[in-house]
Protein backbone atom coordinates (compact mmCIF):
# COMPACT_ATOMS: atom_id res chain seq x y z
CA UNK A 1 0.00 0.00 0.00
CA UNK A 2 1.71 3.46 -1.28
CA UNK A 3 2.37 5.58 1.76
CA UNK A 4 -0.47 8.35 1.99
CA UNK A 5 0.47 11.86 1.81
CA UNK A 6 -1.75 14.21 4.14
CA UNK A 7 -2.60 16.17 6.97
CA UNK A 8 -2.71 13.78 10.00
CA UNK A 9 -2.73 17.07 12.82
CA UNK A 10 -5.04 16.95 15.52
CA UNK A 11 -6.84 20.50 14.97
CA UNK A 12 -8.86 20.75 17.70
CA UNK A 13 -8.57 18.78 21.06
CA UNK A 14 -11.24 18.47 24.34
CA UNK A 15 -7.71 19.94 26.42
CA UNK A 16 -5.44 21.75 24.41
CA UNK A 17 -8.25 23.45 22.48
CA UNK A 18 -7.77 24.50 18.81
CA UNK A 19 -4.19 24.08 17.25
CA UNK A 20 -2.13 27.07 17.37
CA UNK A 21 -1.13 28.84 14.37
CA UNK A 22 2.40 27.74 13.11
CA UNK A 23 4.77 29.17 10.03
CA UNK A 24 4.25 26.65 7.45
CA UNK A 25 8.11 25.10 6.65
CA UNK A 26 9.39 23.32 3.50
CA UNK A 27 11.96 20.61 3.73
CA UNK A 28 12.93 18.09 1.41
CA UNK A 29 12.41 14.00 1.31
CA UNK A 30 14.18 11.35 -0.35
CA UNK A 31 13.92 14.57 -3.12
CA UNK A 32 10.18 15.23 -2.53
CA UNK A 33 9.22 18.31 -1.10
CA UNK A 34 7.33 18.42 2.28
CA UNK A 35 5.92 20.50 4.56
CA UNK A 36 5.68 20.47 7.75
CA UNK A 37 5.11 23.19 11.44
CA UNK A 38 7.43 25.66 12.84
CA UNK A 39 8.05 23.81 16.62
CA UNK A 40 8.27 19.83 14.67
CA UNK A 41 10.88 17.86 14.87
CA UNK A 42 11.89 16.31 11.47
CA UNK A 43 10.24 12.48 12.22
CA UNK A 44 7.18 14.64 13.87
CA UNK A 45 6.60 16.55 10.31
CA UNK A 46 6.91 13.26 8.77
CA UNK A 47 4.19 11.35 10.66
CA UNK A 48 1.98 14.43 10.06
CA UNK A 49 2.63 14.02 6.46
CA UNK A 50 2.10 9.72 6.64
CA UNK A 51 5.19 9.27 5.89
CA UNK A 52 5.56 5.34 7.87
CA UNK A 53 9.46 4.19 7.02
CA UNK A 54 12.14 6.43 8.13
CA UNK A 55 14.55 3.54 7.62
CA UNK A 56 15.90 -0.19 6.98
CA UNK A 57 17.88 -2.42 10.02
CA UNK A 58 21.32 -3.39 9.05
CA UNK A 59 21.21 -6.95 9.59
CA UNK A 60 17.97 -7.48 8.18
CA UNK A 61 16.79 -4.52 5.99
CA UNK A 62 13.05 -4.40 7.67
CA UNK A 63 11.79 -1.27 7.91
CA UNK A 64 11.71 1.07 11.11
CA UNK A 65 9.46 4.10 11.66
CA UNK A 66 9.83 5.76 15.09
CA UNK A 67 9.39 4.08 17.93
CA UNK A 68 10.26 6.05 21.50
CA UNK A 69 10.52 9.50 20.43
CA UNK A 70 12.66 10.60 23.28
CA UNK A 71 16.11 9.61 21.49
CA UNK A 72 17.25 6.32 22.57
CA UNK A 73 15.99 3.45 20.28
CA UNK A 74 17.16 3.83 16.35
CA UNK A 75 14.38 3.66 14.68
CA UNK A 76 14.11 7.00 13.66
CA UNK A 77 17.83 7.40 12.60
CA UNK A 78 17.84 9.18 9.38
CA UNK A 79 20.22 10.59 7.06
CA UNK A 80 20.27 14.91 7.62
CA UNK A 81 21.82 17.35 5.33
CA UNK A 82 24.38 14.40 4.22
CA UNK A 83 24.84 13.01 8.24
CA UNK A 84 23.63 9.90 8.94
CA UNK A 85 22.15 8.11 11.57
CA UNK A 86 20.66 11.54 12.98
CA UNK A 87 17.50 11.15 15.31
CA UNK A 88 14.85 12.50 13.42
CA UNK A 89 12.79 13.25 16.49
CA UNK A 90 15.42 15.08 18.50
CA UNK A 91 16.05 17.30 15.09
CA UNK A 92 14.04 20.52 15.01
CA UNK A 93 12.57 21.11 11.78
CA UNK A 94 14.47 23.90 9.94
CA UNK A 95 13.74 25.17 6.74
CA UNK A 96 15.22 23.72 3.71
CA UNK A 97 16.58 20.77 5.20
CA UNK A 98 17.29 17.59 3.12
CA UNK A 99 15.94 14.44 5.03
CA UNK A 100 16.81 10.98 3.84
CA UNK A 101 15.24 7.46 5.02
CA UNK A 102 18.07 5.62 5.64
CA UNK A 103 19.13 2.01 4.56
CA UNK A 104 21.67 0.25 7.44
CA UNK A 105 23.83 2.42 8.76
CA UNK A 106 23.46 5.08 6.07
CA UNK A 107 26.41 7.13 4.56
CA UNK A 108 28.21 10.32 4.24
CA UNK A 109 27.05 12.44 1.64
CA UNK A 110 26.68 9.51 -0.79
CA UNK A 111 30.15 7.61 0.47
CA UNK A 112 30.28 4.72 2.12
CA UNK A 113 31.61 4.40 5.23
CA UNK B 1 3.69 -7.23 -8.27
CA UNK B 2 3.24 -8.54 -4.58
CA UNK B 3 5.46 -10.00 -2.46
CA UNK B 4 4.23 -11.88 0.62
CA UNK B 5 5.27 -9.81 3.41
CA UNK B 6 7.97 -11.68 5.50
CA UNK B 7 6.60 -13.65 8.91
CA UNK B 8 6.70 -10.62 11.55
CA UNK B 9 9.57 -11.67 13.74
CA UNK B 10 9.57 -11.02 17.13
CA UNK B 11 12.96 -8.87 18.22
CA UNK B 12 13.26 -8.36 22.18
CA UNK B 13 16.50 -6.39 21.18
CA UNK B 14 15.35 -3.78 18.50
CA UNK B 15 18.75 -2.26 18.40
CA UNK B 16 20.88 -4.80 17.65
CA UNK B 17 17.70 -6.89 15.77
CA UNK B 18 18.02 -9.82 18.11
CA UNK B 19 15.06 -12.48 17.91
CA UNK B 20 13.26 -13.59 20.93
CA UNK B 21 14.34 -17.41 19.88
CA UNK B 22 18.17 -16.25 19.94
CA UNK B 23 17.34 -15.12 23.34
CA UNK B 24 15.29 -18.46 24.01
CA UNK B 25 18.14 -20.49 22.85
CA UNK B 26 21.01 -19.19 25.19
CA UNK B 27 19.00 -19.29 27.82
CA UNK B 28 18.36 -23.23 27.03
CA UNK B 29 22.15 -23.11 26.47
CA UNK B 30 22.67 -22.53 30.11
CA UNK B 31 23.03 -18.47 30.29
CA UNK B 32 21.05 -17.47 33.27
CA UNK B 33 22.58 -13.59 34.29
CA UNK B 34 22.12 -10.44 32.31
CA UNK B 35 25.49 -9.82 31.47
CA UNK B 36 26.15 -12.93 30.24
CA UNK B 37 23.37 -13.07 28.13
CA UNK B 38 24.61 -9.64 26.86
CA UNK B 39 28.18 -11.01 25.93
CA UNK B 40 26.77 -14.09 24.35
CA UNK B 41 23.86 -12.27 22.13
CA UNK B 42 24.36 -8.71 22.20
CA UNK B 43 21.54 -8.16 23.23
CA UNK B 44 21.57 -4.69 25.45
CA UNK B 45 24.67 -3.36 23.64
CA UNK B 46 23.29 -1.69 21.15
CA UNK B 47 22.54 2.20 20.97
CA UNK B 48 19.79 2.82 23.32
CA UNK B 49 21.85 0.69 26.21
CA UNK B 50 19.52 -1.83 26.93
CA UNK B 51 16.87 0.48 28.37
CA UNK B 52 14.29 -1.07 25.95
CA UNK B 53 15.09 -4.69 26.11
CA UNK B 54 16.94 -5.55 29.09
CA UNK B 55 13.72 -5.54 31.77
CA UNK B 56 11.72 -7.64 29.13
CA UNK B 57 14.84 -10.03 29.14
CA UNK B 58 15.17 -10.53 32.82
CA UNK B 59 11.96 -11.55 32.93
CA UNK B 60 12.46 -14.02 30.67
CA UNK B 61 15.68 -15.06 32.70
CA UNK B 62 13.79 -14.95 35.95
CA UNK B 63 11.38 -17.46 34.18
CA UNK B 64 14.50 -19.59 33.05
CA UNK B 65 15.91 -19.51 36.37
CA UNK B 66 12.70 -20.27 38.25
CA UNK B 67 12.23 -17.19 40.70
CA UNK B 68 10.62 -13.75 40.52
CA UNK B 69 12.87 -11.40 37.75
CA UNK B 70 13.76 -9.37 41.07
CA UNK B 71 16.27 -11.96 41.71
CA UNK B 72 18.72 -11.33 38.34
CA UNK B 73 21.13 -9.05 39.64
CA UNK B 74 21.26 -5.91 37.15
CA UNK B 75 23.62 -5.38 34.06
CA UNK B 76 26.45 -3.17 34.57
CA UNK B 77 26.91 0.24 33.26
CA UNK B 78 29.87 1.92 32.51
CA UNK B 79 30.30 5.66 31.77
CA UNK B 80 29.22 7.05 29.04
CA UNK B 81 25.48 6.51 30.00
CA UNK B 82 24.36 8.16 26.47
CA UNK B 83 26.15 7.87 23.27
CA UNK B 84 28.79 10.37 22.44
CA UNK B 85 30.77 11.22 19.10
CA UNK B 86 34.46 10.29 19.28
CA UNK B 87 35.37 13.69 18.92
CA UNK B 88 33.84 14.98 21.03
CA UNK B 89 35.20 13.09 23.91
CA UNK B 90 38.60 13.78 22.06
CA UNK B 91 37.54 17.94 22.27
CA UNK B 92 37.06 17.30 26.31
CA UNK B 93 38.67 20.83 27.48
CA UNK B 94 42.08 20.11 28.86
CA UNK B 95 42.92 20.22 32.09
CA UNK B 96 39.41 19.58 32.86
CA UNK B 97 39.31 16.18 33.71
CA UNK B 98 39.82 13.76 36.60
CA UNK B 99 43.25 13.63 38.35
CA UNK C 1 35.93 23.50 35.69
CA UNK C 2 32.25 24.80 36.81
CA UNK C 3 31.93 24.31 40.04
CA UNK C 4 28.65 23.79 41.48
CA UNK C 5 27.06 23.12 45.30
CA UNK C 6 24.10 20.58 44.29
CA UNK C 7 24.17 18.72 40.95
CA UNK C 8 20.66 17.77 39.98
CA UNK C 9 19.94 15.16 36.73
CA UNK C 10 17.13 15.73 35.23
CA UNK C 11 14.38 18.34 34.85
CA UNK C 12 10.97 16.16 35.67
CA UNK C 13 8.76 16.40 38.65
CA UNK C 14 11.13 15.59 40.72
CA UNK C 15 14.72 17.05 39.42
CA UNK C 16 13.03 20.60 39.25
CA UNK C 17 11.35 20.10 43.10
CA UNK C 18 14.72 19.10 44.26
CA UNK C 19 16.47 21.97 42.53
CA UNK C 20 13.79 24.26 44.11
CA UNK C 21 14.16 23.09 47.28
CA UNK C 22 18.09 23.36 47.03
CA UNK C 23 18.56 26.89 45.88
CA UNK C 24 16.03 27.72 48.17
CA UNK C 25 17.95 27.31 51.23
CA UNK C 26 21.14 28.38 49.52
CA UNK C 27 22.77 26.18 47.01
CA UNK C 28 24.38 26.76 44.20
CA UNK C 29 22.15 24.40 42.11
CA UNK C 30 22.61 23.41 38.49
CA UNK C 31 19.45 21.24 36.54
CA UNK C 32 20.57 19.45 33.92
CA UNK C 33 17.60 18.46 31.85
CA UNK C 34 17.77 16.84 28.13
CA UNK C 35 14.50 18.40 26.65
CA UNK C 36 13.97 21.72 24.90
CA UNK C 37 12.27 23.17 28.28
CA UNK C 38 12.00 21.40 31.77
CA UNK C 39 9.30 19.36 32.85
CA UNK C 40 9.87 15.38 31.26
CA UNK C 41 6.57 14.22 31.69
CA UNK C 42 4.98 17.43 32.54
CA UNK C 43 5.53 18.55 29.27
CA UNK C 44 3.37 15.73 27.17
CA UNK C 45 1.03 14.12 29.43
CA UNK C 46 -2.18 15.71 30.15
CA UNK C 47 -3.50 13.45 33.17
CA UNK C 48 -2.91 14.84 36.77
CA UNK C 49 -2.73 18.13 36.07
CA UNK C 50 0.55 17.77 34.67
CA UNK C 51 0.80 20.94 32.68
CA UNK C 52 -0.54 23.01 35.44
CA UNK C 53 2.07 21.39 38.01
CA UNK C 54 5.02 21.63 35.01
CA UNK C 55 4.31 25.46 34.53
CA UNK C 56 4.28 26.39 38.13
CA UNK C 57 7.45 24.47 38.65
CA UNK C 58 9.39 25.78 35.53
CA UNK C 59 8.28 29.63 37.38
CA UNK C 60 9.21 28.57 40.89
CA UNK C 61 12.81 27.27 39.53
CA UNK C 62 13.31 30.42 38.17
CA UNK C 63 12.04 32.16 41.33
CA UNK C 64 14.66 30.67 43.19
CA UNK C 65 17.15 31.13 40.96
CA UNK C 66 18.34 27.43 39.69
CA UNK C 67 20.81 27.45 36.56
CA UNK C 68 18.76 25.03 34.14
CA UNK C 69 20.97 23.80 31.24
CA UNK C 70 18.48 22.60 28.50
CA UNK C 71 19.06 19.95 25.62
CA UNK C 72 22.39 18.85 28.33
CA UNK C 73 22.82 15.05 29.30
CA UNK C 74 25.09 14.04 32.52
CA UNK C 75 26.70 10.94 31.08
CA UNK C 76 29.24 10.13 33.69
CA UNK C 77 29.95 10.56 38.05
CA UNK C 78 33.70 10.66 38.34
CA UNK C 79 35.72 10.45 41.70
CA UNK C 80 32.61 11.14 43.63
CA UNK C 81 32.51 15.23 42.55
CA UNK C 82 33.04 15.09 39.11
CA UNK C 83 30.43 14.96 36.66
CA UNK C 84 30.80 15.22 32.51
CA UNK C 85 27.89 17.14 30.66
CA UNK C 86 27.74 16.94 26.86
CA UNK C 87 25.68 19.85 25.63
CA UNK C 88 25.32 20.88 21.83
CA UNK C 89 27.82 18.13 21.02
CA UNK C 90 30.30 19.52 23.58
CA UNK C 91 31.28 17.59 26.70
CA UNK C 92 32.64 19.58 29.55
CA UNK C 93 33.45 18.57 33.65
CA UNK C 94 31.56 20.12 36.27
CA UNK C 95 32.69 19.44 40.08
CA UNK C 96 29.91 19.11 42.58
CA UNK C 97 29.40 18.99 46.33
CA UNK C 98 26.22 16.98 45.87
CA UNK C 99 23.80 15.33 42.71
CA UNK C 100 20.52 14.73 42.89
CA UNK C 101 19.23 11.55 40.16
CA UNK C 102 15.86 12.18 39.16
CA UNK C 103 16.51 10.71 35.92
CA UNK C 104 13.06 9.01 36.19
CA UNK C 105 11.88 6.32 33.93
CA UNK C 106 11.39 5.00 30.39
CA UNK C 107 8.65 2.84 28.70
CA UNK C 108 8.72 -0.63 29.79
CA UNK C 109 8.84 -2.84 26.59
CA UNK C 110 7.51 -5.97 25.91
CA UNK C 111 8.26 -7.21 22.57
CA UNK C 112 5.72 -9.75 20.23
CA UNK C 113 5.74 -11.12 16.64
CA UNK C 114 6.02 -7.69 14.26
CA UNK C 115 6.27 -5.36 17.28
CA UNK C 116 9.26 -3.83 15.68
CA UNK C 117 7.00 -2.23 12.31
CA UNK C 118 6.25 0.86 11.74
CA UNK C 119 3.21 2.28 13.18
CA UNK C 120 4.35 0.50 16.68
CA UNK C 121 5.04 3.48 19.41
CA UNK C 122 5.48 3.78 22.91
CA UNK C 123 3.24 5.70 25.15
CA UNK C 124 5.47 8.24 25.64
CA UNK C 125 5.85 8.33 21.72
CA UNK C 126 2.52 8.78 21.59
CA UNK C 127 1.25 11.34 23.91
CA UNK C 128 4.50 13.86 22.59
CA UNK C 129 2.89 13.40 19.11
CA UNK C 130 0.06 13.86 19.82
CA UNK C 131 -0.30 16.59 22.85
CA UNK C 132 3.32 18.37 21.76
CA UNK C 133 3.09 18.20 17.99
CA UNK C 134 -0.94 17.50 17.31
CA UNK C 135 -0.32 14.79 15.07
CA UNK C 136 -2.08 11.73 15.32
CA UNK C 137 -0.21 8.84 13.58
CA UNK C 138 -2.91 6.81 12.54
CA UNK C 139 -6.67 6.05 12.67
CA UNK C 140 -7.54 2.50 13.93
CA UNK C 141 -5.04 1.92 17.63
CA UNK C 142 -4.18 -1.18 19.20
CA UNK C 143 -3.46 -0.85 22.40
CA UNK C 144 -1.33 -3.42 24.09
CA UNK C 145 -0.22 -4.05 27.82
CA UNK C 146 -1.97 -3.26 31.20
CA UNK C 147 -0.89 0.04 32.08
CA UNK C 148 -3.34 1.42 29.24
CA UNK C 149 -6.16 3.45 30.49
CA UNK C 150 -4.57 7.03 30.50
CA UNK C 151 -3.30 6.13 26.60
CA UNK C 152 -6.43 5.27 25.90
CA UNK C 153 -8.45 8.26 27.40
CA UNK C 154 -5.80 10.44 25.43
CA UNK C 155 -6.29 8.31 21.99
CA UNK C 156 -9.58 9.01 21.96
CA UNK C 157 -9.72 12.59 22.97
CA UNK C 158 -7.14 13.16 19.95
CA UNK C 159 -9.96 11.35 17.58
CA UNK C 160 -8.69 8.04 17.30
CA UNK C 161 -10.31 5.01 17.68
CA UNK C 162 -9.44 1.87 19.87
CA UNK C 163 -10.23 -1.02 18.03
CA UNK C 164 -8.94 -3.37 20.48
CA UNK C 165 -7.17 -3.98 23.70
CA UNK C 166 -4.76 -6.55 24.90
CA UNK C 167 -3.44 -6.63 28.36
CA UNK C 168 -0.11 -8.12 26.56
CA UNK C 169 1.03 -11.00 29.15
CA UNK C 170 0.88 -13.53 26.90
CA UNK C 171 2.47 -12.01 24.13
CA UNK C 172 3.09 -15.11 22.22
CA UNK C 173 -0.64 -14.88 20.81
CA UNK C 174 -0.20 -11.48 19.14
CA UNK C 175 1.14 -11.02 15.82
CA UNK C 176 1.24 -7.65 13.93
CA UNK C 177 1.89 -7.72 10.42
CA UNK C 178 1.62 -5.17 7.38
CA UNK C 179 3.35 -3.96 3.99
CA UNK C 180 5.88 -1.20 5.19
CA UNK C 181 3.89 -0.74 8.48
CA UNK C 182 1.39 -2.02 10.52
CA UNK C 183 -1.92 -2.82 8.78
CA UNK C 184 -3.44 -5.41 10.90
CA UNK C 185 -3.18 -7.56 14.72
CA UNK C 186 -3.85 -10.93 15.31
CA UNK C 187 -4.96 -12.50 18.45
CA UNK C 188 -5.13 -15.98 19.07
CA UNK C 189 -6.05 -16.08 14.89
CA UNK C 190 -8.46 -13.22 15.22
CA UNK C 191 -7.83 -10.32 12.78
CA UNK C 192 -8.37 -7.17 13.85
CA UNK C 193 -7.89 -3.93 11.54
CA UNK C 194 -5.42 -1.54 12.87
CA UNK C 195 -2.61 1.08 11.74
CA UNK C 196 -1.30 1.97 14.74
CA UNK C 197 -0.08 -0.06 18.11
CA UNK C 198 0.58 1.68 21.59
CA UNK C 199 2.71 -0.61 24.07
CA UNK C 200 1.42 0.53 26.71
CA UNK C 201 3.19 -1.69 29.71
CA UNK C 202 4.08 1.54 32.56
CA UNK C 203 7.37 1.92 32.87
CA UNK C 204 10.75 0.66 34.59
CA UNK C 205 12.92 2.98 37.00
CA UNK C 206 16.44 4.23 34.62
CA UNK C 207 18.68 3.24 37.63
CA UNK C 208 22.65 3.65 35.30
CA UNK C 209 23.55 6.57 36.63
CA UNK C 210 23.22 5.27 40.07
CA UNK C 211 24.63 1.72 39.31
CA UNK C 212 27.13 3.12 37.37
CA UNK C 213 28.33 5.49 40.72
CA UNK C 214 27.87 2.06 42.66
CA UNK C 215 24.77 3.33 44.65
CA UNK C 216 23.72 -0.04 46.32
CA UNK C 217 20.38 -0.36 44.54
CA UNK C 218 17.46 -3.24 44.76
CA UNK C 219 14.73 -4.82 43.10
CA UNK C 220 11.82 -2.66 42.54
CA UNK C 221 7.93 -3.17 42.48
CA UNK C 222 8.04 -3.52 38.83
CA UNK C 223 8.96 -6.41 37.15
CA UNK C 224 13.01 -5.62 35.69
CA UNK C 225 13.14 -2.74 37.90
CA UNK C 226 16.18 -1.66 39.94
CA UNK C 227 16.02 1.23 42.32
CA UNK C 228 18.64 2.89 44.51
CA UNK C 229 18.86 2.19 47.66
CA UNK C 230 17.96 5.29 49.91
CA UNK C 231 17.86 6.45 53.69
CA UNK C 232 15.17 8.77 55.15
CA UNK C 233 16.41 11.96 53.56
CA UNK C 234 16.84 9.97 50.38
CA UNK C 235 20.67 9.72 50.08
CA UNK C 236 21.76 6.84 48.21
CA UNK C 237 24.73 4.76 49.95
CA UNK C 238 27.24 6.91 48.00
CA UNK C 239 26.95 9.99 49.88
CA UNK C 240 27.39 12.48 47.91
CA UNK C 241 24.52 11.46 45.78
CA UNK C 242 20.57 11.68 45.98
CA UNK C 243 18.11 9.85 44.22
CA UNK C 244 14.46 10.94 43.88
CA UNK C 245 11.37 10.74 42.17
CA UNK C 246 10.62 8.21 38.93
CA UNK C 247 14.16 6.97 39.46
CA UNK C 248 13.04 5.03 42.24
CA UNK C 249 9.44 4.17 41.01
CA UNK C 250 7.62 7.24 42.72
CA UNK C 251 4.79 6.71 39.77
CA UNK C 252 2.56 9.83 40.81
CA UNK C 253 3.30 13.59 40.17
CA UNK C 254 2.70 13.65 43.99
CA UNK C 255 5.03 11.51 45.17
CA UNK C 256 7.55 12.56 42.35
CA UNK C 257 7.35 16.16 43.91
CA UNK C 258 7.63 15.15 47.30
CA UNK C 259 10.49 13.35 46.32
CA UNK C 260 12.20 15.82 45.05
CA UNK C 261 11.25 18.53 47.55
CA UNK C 262 12.80 15.91 50.30
CA UNK C 263 16.14 15.10 48.38
CA UNK C 264 16.45 18.76 47.44
CA UNK C 265 16.16 19.62 51.07
CA UNK C 266 18.24 16.85 52.50
CA UNK C 267 21.02 17.56 50.08
CA UNK C 268 21.23 21.36 51.24
CA UNK C 269 20.93 19.90 55.19
CA UNK C 270 24.11 17.54 54.77
CA UNK C 271 25.85 20.47 53.30
CA UNK C 272 25.11 22.55 56.33
CA UNK C 273 22.49 24.72 54.86
CA UNK C 274 19.30 23.71 56.88
CA UNK C 275 18.73 22.71 60.08
CA UNK C 276 18.28 19.41 61.63
CA UNK C 277 14.50 20.67 63.17
CA UNK C 278 13.80 21.73 59.40
CA UNK C 279 14.98 18.38 58.21
CA UNK C 280 12.58 16.27 60.49
CA UNK C 281 10.26 18.96 59.93
CA UNK C 282 10.19 18.26 56.03
CA UNK C 283 10.69 14.72 56.80
CA UNK C 284 7.17 14.56 58.37
CA UNK C 285 6.06 16.97 55.56
CA UNK C 286 6.68 14.08 53.36
CA UNK C 287 5.38 11.46 55.12
CA UNK C 288 1.81 13.25 55.34
CA UNK C 289 2.31 14.10 51.42
CA UNK C 290 3.59 10.71 50.23
CA UNK C 291 3.27 8.28 53.15
CA UNK C 292 3.82 4.64 51.18
CA UNK C 293 7.21 5.98 49.79
CA UNK C 294 8.61 6.52 53.12
CA UNK C 295 11.25 4.02 53.97
CA UNK C 296 13.39 3.43 57.17
CA UNK C 297 16.99 3.58 56.88
CA UNK C 298 17.46 -0.44 57.76
CA UNK C 299 20.88 -1.68 58.20
CA UNK C 300 20.83 -4.96 55.96
CA UNK C 301 17.70 -4.08 53.80
CA UNK C 302 19.69 -3.67 50.96
CA UNK C 303 21.46 -5.83 48.26
CA UNK C 304 24.87 -5.46 47.82
CA UNK C 305 26.30 -5.88 44.73
CA UNK C 306 30.12 -6.54 43.73
CA UNK C 307 31.68 -3.48 42.57
CA UNK C 308 31.66 -2.36 39.30
CA UNK C 309 35.35 -1.29 39.51
CA UNK C 310 37.06 1.45 41.23
CA UNK C 311 34.65 4.58 41.93
CA UNK C 312 36.54 6.54 39.95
Amino acid sequence: MATMRGERRIKQHPALGPIEEAAEITFRLDGETMTGREGDTIASALLAAGQRVFRTMPKTGEPRGGFCFVGRCVDCLMIVDGAPSVWACQTPLVAGVDVRTQSGLGDWNGETT
Amino acid sequence: MAMSDPTPIRYVCRCEEIEHAAIIEAIVEGVRTLNDLKRRTRAGMGVCQGVYCLPEIEMLLGDANGMPPEHVAPMTSRPPARLLSLDELARLVPGSGVD
Amino acid sequence: MTTTGVLVVGGGPAGLSAAIAAAGHGAATLLVDEGQMPGGQLTYRLADGARETGARLRAEASRAGVTIESRAVVWGLFAGSVAAISQNRESRNVHFERVILATGSTDRVVSFAGSSLPGVFTVRALQILMHRHRVLVGQRFAVIGGDANEICMDIEASGGTIVVRDAGDRPERLTASGTGGVERLTIDGVEYDVDAIALAFGHVPDPRLAIMAECAVEPGATPGAFVPWRDESLRTTNPPIFAAGDICGSGTITSMVAEGRLAGIGAAASLGLVSKEDLEAEQRRFAEEAPERLRAAEAGQFVQFAGQGEWR
